[in-house]
């Protein structure tokens, strides 16, 4: 009977112990901060996590910064009449939206909810500085409370000092930005991490790493070396998966939600980037190791540190001001037609010679595929079996093989499988080639190869998975023989 | 207090009767009819079981409620001590068992033809190869006009997610899986399939009405189980050969070449051919 | 007793019905958004490269008016010049041996000592930011090529805006891999003696030198120091620099080698230059500077 009621104590504690926690929030999702923030001296620390957070927002509170090429989700409309305040918390305005968005069914929250508004005019007259007003600070962050699509009827989450008049043009911003993140905190965050860092929970167990964003590299795209990927190359990557990776296809998921995580994954990106470089800017003199040096070296630490205030103060924020412009400039390149590779010409025949030129090609000393990809294209070349050195710490890596940007070792592909990460279109491949694989040591061999060198290399890759010794024999004899005739 | 077993077991066959007669009303029935031939006689299989299990349930429930109702009637009645009834034993091991076998052997047929090779249909089309993994479907289609071989060909089609079938015909797909055990599970034409690590398996179904139908995975495979979503296009003859054709020149695109031209190229081929 | 197990079990139920259903969490939660307008602070140039003021922390510049200065100097390695062992022997290339280390070793330059002067070689002085001015470019792009798969300059001073010409006069192919951090990186196959190059142009100062790498070769490295302005060396054989033409004041100059504790051996060495010769400077350096 003891036992029973125990028993019967013990659920009835578990179960409430489940209740409170659903009457605590759920923790909040925040951006985990560069890891290398914390080799920062603490008074360096603080100052970049501000300024990020104030460009960037926090994931429950995001900043659309028109600084930066997103989409945010922009809806443009009018003031048809201001209704007088009800209850003296908010205030109702009739509104008439050029369009309205379609949310999914499971939309968590009233429709627009949180959504940013900013006036293009107000009381008649036009306002200035992305509809943000001038001081007046019961203007600023102004978010929809609730909208009704059916009577246009608009509530505002903050109080207004004095109402706008009916006319008046106003913008709704943010709501694909709110619609990516809740995707992506659905779908892509397990790996991915809250800031795009690759560092979800599933991230560990996971061979190769998911992609960490904030260096702004995407291997596989359809720009030039260097480039940043386009949207539809996101787009593309979403909905195909990476084979070969833990990267699955969302080939079902509606497109709103396709567009919406690609924006927000560019935000994330560029929110990385930025970060980064700020890092990257006060980490050569301000990291505690360095400040120790200097110290050590003859140095006032109190010196050390007066010279970071000023550093901080007068030019870290010019140096923001340009890195944002160069990050968005570099997003907004690729969108251009002309950031695209596209071949001069079309494949050349997939014909017996073209893929004996090719093998030869691949067997080269022009070219040294054979250096990793191995000489049967398995993946095993000698390069696999060599320290490298890592460039951060100049020691060497603890093991063998290639590395790549994000430190991780990586293999060279193993081309006999016939598993192309980046596609598997012929045009695929010829930009593998000719662009190279961002972030590996796979180089661009733009300048190495012409147009016909390419596709010939290119059929030869694509009928690796299918040659057999004899194969190889046989193409061996055949470029043997185009090489006689040559001469 | 003193009717309240009796009571309690009466309500349950009542409440199965009913929920019966109100389910295909209330829309708590299979999600969608049976669109593959093969799904007709399954659901026909699952009605019978369906049959026999209802009028045991009640039939035991009605009896373990007039028992109940009849014991409690008479406080005074003493309970009394016995070895049972062997007669009674052997009744109620020969009737169940004979249930059961008369199952067994009744869903042969429909097991057979659904699992045993030898029994597939003649003119089965082997459509593609579907691969499971970790999360997804990848799916291997042969060239245009060509058989499917065990071992992936040049030419072969490539799709992920997303199997296309031509409707009213028999078709095959050959089943396997990269990684872990998953479930090839299309719940609208009762077709479901372990895929097991190391095993090719044939699975065939006839759709009989053009549509797209849901793929899942049956078998929890991992975190991502959930994300393992694919649709199942049935469609007619031609339209699953121009599909084919499409993606076959989408796959071969260089850049350059315009998919409209190597499309018309390739028909000019086959009617060559 | 009997009598209450009923309503506990219907709470019970309850409870967990309402308790279970509760999940969700980050993908439940609809984000607020601001808006924040594209300007920066007023009155900040707006895509500028960022320039110096008078007085910033990496140097401290007080041009002096008035002529300008040239500076000289050596970098002297005080005790016995370390001889590194080669990094790869003749004839014991891991790979390519017809062509790397086919006639000589490949010395491990990481850190070179001339035994008689004890001039300590590849070492970067340069100033982190020059004082405002318009320095002439020059109009020749830098040449950097690889030979016996070692890159022939193995440290090298560029500047912002013009090409360094990438070369290769082996007759097999490399990769030449930058790994900068303000500069977008380059990663370009070169094909087998290519005289015609591919051009790399930095379009920003860097703070410290970028690394070079060729992933064919493990062995290979050298540095490259993007500058917008003149005044930088790399030391000479015997460890001498000459900087020209600068501006008299007094300046924080960087020095910075490859083998070097965390990287500078000196992150602010301070100098004052007058108008003309200056009088030059031997900077020395022990073994314990270089983690020897």
């Amino acid at each position: 009977m003891v036992a029973r009621n125990c028993l019967l104590g013990l659920t009835i504690v578990a179960l409430l112990g489940c209740d409170l926690s659903r009457v605590a929030p759920p923790p909040e999702a925040v951006f985990a901060p560069d890891e290398r923030i914390d080799d920062l001296v603490r008074q360096a620390r603080r100052p970049v996590v501000e300024m990020v957070t104030e460009r960037f927002g926090t994931p429950n509170r995001l900043v659309a910064w028109e600084a930066l090429p997103v989409d945010y989700g922009v809806l443009e409309g009018r003031v048809v009449e201001a209704y007088p305040e009800t209850d003296g918390t908010c205030w109702r305005l009739k509104v008439e939206l050029d369009a309205v968005p379609e949310f999914p069914k499971d939309w968590p929250a009233p429709l627009l909810q949180g959504v940013a508004v900013a006036f293009l005019s107000f009381g008649g007259k036009p306002v200035s500085a992305g509809g943000l007003v001038d001081e007046g600070e019961n203007r600023v962050g102004l978010t929809v409370q609730r909208f009704d699509p059916g009577t246009g009827v608009l509530e505002l989450a903050q109080r207004l000092g004095s109402p706008p008049s009916a006319g008046d043009r106003l913008r709704l911003v943010g709501h694909k930005l709110q619609r990516g993140r809740v995707a992506y905190m659905r779908h892509c965050v397990h790996c991915h991490g809250v800031a795009g860092d690759g560092n979800g929970p599933t991230a560990p167990y996971l061979n190769p790493r998911p992609r960490d964003y904030r260096r702004g590299i995407f291997k596989f795209t359809s720009t030039g070396p260097n480039e940043r990927p386009t949207r539809d190359d996101l787009k593309r990557t979403i909905r195909q998966g990476i084979p070969g990776t833990y990267m699955p296809s969302f080939f079902l998921l509606d497109d709103g939600d396709v567009e919406a995580i690609v924006e927000y994954v560019r935000f994330l990106a560029m929110r990385g980037e930025f970060e980064r470089r700020l890092v990257d800017e006060l980490i050569l003199d301000y990291s505690t190791e360095a400040v120790a040096q200097r110290v050590d070296a003859g140095e006032e630490r109190s010196d050390i540190l007066d010279e970071l205030e000023t550093f901080l103060r007068d030019e870290l924020p010019e140096t923001a001001a340009f890195e944002v412009e160069r990050i968005a400039n570099a997003w907004r390149r690729v969108e251009r037609p002309e950031a695209l590779v596209v071949p001069k010409t079309p494949r050349t025949p997939d014909t017996f010679e073209s893929r004996a030129r090719g093998r030869k090609l691949f067997l080269s000393k022009t070219l040294k595929c054979v250096d990793c990809h191995g000489p049967t294209g398995r993946g095993d070349g000698p390069m696999t079996e060599d320290y490298q050195l890592n460039t951060a710490t100049n020691e060497y890596y603890p093991f063998p093989g290639l590395v790549d940007a994000w430190g991780h070792p990586i293999r060279p592909r193993n081309l006999t499988r016939g598993i192309y990460r980046g596609g598997r279109r012929p045009l695929d491949i010829y930009r593998r080639i000719y662009v190279g694989i961002k972030g590996t040591p796979m180089p661009s061999s733009a300048a190495a190869l012409n147009e016909e060198q390419i596709w010939d290399l290119v059929n030869y890759v694509l009928s690796i998975p299918y040659e057999t010794a004899d194969t190889r024999r046989q193409l061996d004899a055949v470029a043997a023989q185009l090489t006689a005739s040559e001469k | 207090m003193r009717n309240f077993w009796c009571l309690f077991f009466t309500v349950w066959p009542i409440v199965a009767v009913g929920t019966f007669v109100i389910a295909p009303a209330m829309g708590w029935w299979f999600p969608t009819d049976a669109y593959s031939t093969l799904g007709q006689q399954i659901d026909d299989l699952f009605y019978l079981i369906l049959t026999i299990v209802g009028v045991v349930f009640i039939g035991t429930h009605i009896a373990l409620g007039y028992t109940l109702w009849k014991g409690s009637q008479d406080p005074n009645r003493r309970s009394w001590f016995t070895h049972g009834s062997h007669t009674l034993e052997v009744i109620w091991t020969i009737v169940p068992a004979g249930i059961l076998l008369f199952i067994a052997l009744y869903q042969m047929d429909v097991w057979r033809m659904y699992r045993v090779q030898s029994a597939f249909p003649e003119d089965l089309l082997e459509v593609a190869e579907v691969t499971a993994r970790q999360f997804e479907w990848r799916i291997r289609y042969p060239a245009p006009g060509r058989p499917l071989q065990l071992k992936p060909q040049k030419g072969d089609v490539y799709a992920v997610n997303d199997l296309h079938v031509p409707v009213n015909r028999p078709v095959l797909i050959q089943l396997r899986t990269m990684d872990v055990q998953h479930s090839f599970f299309v719940p609208s034409l009762r077709v479901k399939q372990d895929a097991l690590p190391g095993q090719v398996i044939p699975v065939w179904f006839e759709v009989t009405k053009p549509g797209i139908y849901d793929l899942t995975c049956a078998e929890l495979c991992g975190w991502g189980h959930y994300k393992m979503r694919g649709r199942v296009v049935a469609e007619a003859e031609e339209d699953f050969r121009a599909y084919l054709q499409r993606l076959a020149a989408e796959q071969a695109y260089d850049g350059v070449t315009p998919i409209e031209t190597a499309l018309s190229h390739a028909e000019k081929r086959q009617n060559e051919e | 007793m009997r009598q209450h197990i009923w309503p506990i079990c219907v709470l019970l139920v309850c409870g967990m019905w309402w308790g279970l259903s509760g999940c969700g969490g980050g993908a439940s939660t609809v984000p607020k958004v601001v808006v924040r307008p594209a300007q920066e602070e007023a009155g900040s140039p707006k895509g500028n490269e960022p320039q110096a003021k008078d007085k910033t922390s990496g140097t401290e510049q007080e041009p002096v008016a008035g002529g300008v200065g040239t500076l000289r100097g050596r970098f002297i390695f005080d005790g016995e010049p370390p001889q590194l062992p080669p990094l790869v022997t003749k004839g014991n290339a891991p790979k390519d041996k017809e062509v790397c280390a086919a006639e000589m070793d490949i010395p491990d330059e990481s850190l070179i000592v001339d035994p008689q002067t004890h001039g300590i070689k590849n070492v970067f002085i340069y100033l982190d930011r020059a004082p405002k001015g318009d320095y002439p470019k020059p109009s020749q792009p830098f040449r950097f090529d690889q030979k016996n798969c070692i890159f022939t300059t193995h440290a090298m001073i560029v500047r912002v805006g013009v090409p360094v010409l990438i070369l290769n006069s082996d007759p097999i192919a490399h990769n030449t891999h930058t790994f900068p951090r303000r500069n977008e990186a380059l990663n370009q196959l070169l094909k087998q003696n290519d005289q015609k190059g591919v051009p790399l142009v930095y379009t920003r100062p860097e703070s410290v030198p970028v690394e070079v790498k060729c992933d064919l070769h493990a062995w290979m490295r050298a540095f490259q120091l993007p500058l917008d302005h003149p005044f930088g060396a790399v030391s000479a054989a015997d460890g001498s620099f000459e900087i020209r033409d600068l501006p008299s004041g007094k300046y924080a100059f960087k020095i910075w080698h490859e083998r070097a504790v965390g990287g500078f051996l000196n992150r602010r060495f301070s100098v004052t230059v007058k108008p003309g010769e200056n009088e030059p400077l031997e900077i020395k350096y022990q073994a314990s500077d270089f983690g020897l």
